[in-house]
């Protein structure tokens, strides 16, 4: 009998750990249940064949996820919102370092973007890295920079509401398959 | 044409109404109504496919479920029809006996 409650043991726990995108109530349910049912079957004698029934834990688990609230779609909803998210931080950054450039360029005479003439060669910095340097953009720089920070910033806004406007409908999404749940 | 194909769209609501007519007399825990669907694996039912079923069926509405404490052994999860359960099923059987009585009176002519 101790090999038995072994097996179903080691049966549940497996489960449970491939239920883990479930909400924790839905999996103790879930996992109660399957061990209810082993348990009646191993009294019967009949316990193997139960556990053959069933199939592997993350097969017959694979039922209960396609049968839940986060169909494909939902799932497809979280990675867009990760997504939106991730676009925002970048966008954010990115103005912030406009807005820097920008500041930096009216405080410090000599940052902007300088061309040597005999070379070519175009720098982003402080002047003095070469003498015969000629200054590119000069005040539209900042200018430029400041209007850069604006739209990055409407951007970074704008993929944070939809964001959590994806974040929201799929809570609701599981809120609603949750319902009707009974549990001790 | 895949047999296997038509056999699986043949179930999908056969299993549904085979468990919804399970419980029409009244509550049943997973294991006592698993025995009473003993054999019905051509519709799709068998003790790996029971529990997810019945699972859909509690969050589509159409099952309502109460967990018991058992002295003899674990605590058993009870399944009754709900409002809407019942309704399906009456539906469901309305059409079936239609369907059974004339699908029949072609296949076997």
């Amino acid at each position: 009998m101790g090999d038995r409650q072994h097996e179903i043991t080691v049966y549940a726990e497996a489960l449970r750990s491939a239920l883990r995108a479930l909400p924790e109530a839905d999996r103790n349910d879930i996992v109660q249940e399957a061990r209810t049912h082993l348990e009646a079957s191993a009294q019967a004698g009949r316990l193997e064949g139960t556990l053959a029934a069933f199939g592997p834990p993350q097969m017959y688990a694979l039922q209960f996820l396609d049968g839940a609230a986060h169909s494909p779609a939902e799932e497809r909803n979280v990675w867009t919102a990760a997504g939106s998210m991730l676009g925002s931080l970048v966008m954010a950054l990115l103005a912030v370092a406009f807005v820097v450039v920008a500041v930096i360029d009216i405080l410090v005479p000599t940052f902007g973007i300088w061309v040597n003439p005999a070379s070519g060669a175009v720098y982003f910095g402080l002047a003095g890295m070469t003498t015969r340097a000629q200054e590119l953009a000069g005040a539209w720089l900042s200018l430029a920079a400041f209007s850069a920070a604006g739209g990055t910033a409407l951007l970074s806004y704008l993929s944070a509401r939809a964001a959590l406007r994806e974040i929201r409908r799929y809570l609701k999404a599981s809120m609603g398959g949750q319902q009707g749940q009974i549990l001790r | 044409m895949n047999l296997e194909s038509w056999k699986s769209q043949m179930r999908k609501g056969a299993a549904e109404f085979a468990v919804l007519s399970a419980l029409r007399g009244g509550e049943l825990y997973g294991v006592e109504l698993v025995a009473r669907l003993t054999g019905a694996d051509s519709v799709g039912l068998s003790e790996g496919t029971v529990y997810p079923l019945l699972r859909r069926l509690q969050s589509d509405g159409r099952l309502q479920a109460r967990w018991e404490v058992n002295d003899n052994g674990p605590p058993r999860k009870y399944y009754s029809l709900t409002t809407s359960g019942r309704t399906a099923l009456e539906g469901m059987a309305a059409f079936w006996n239609k369907f059974d009585a004339q699908l029949n009176l072609i296949v076997r002519a």
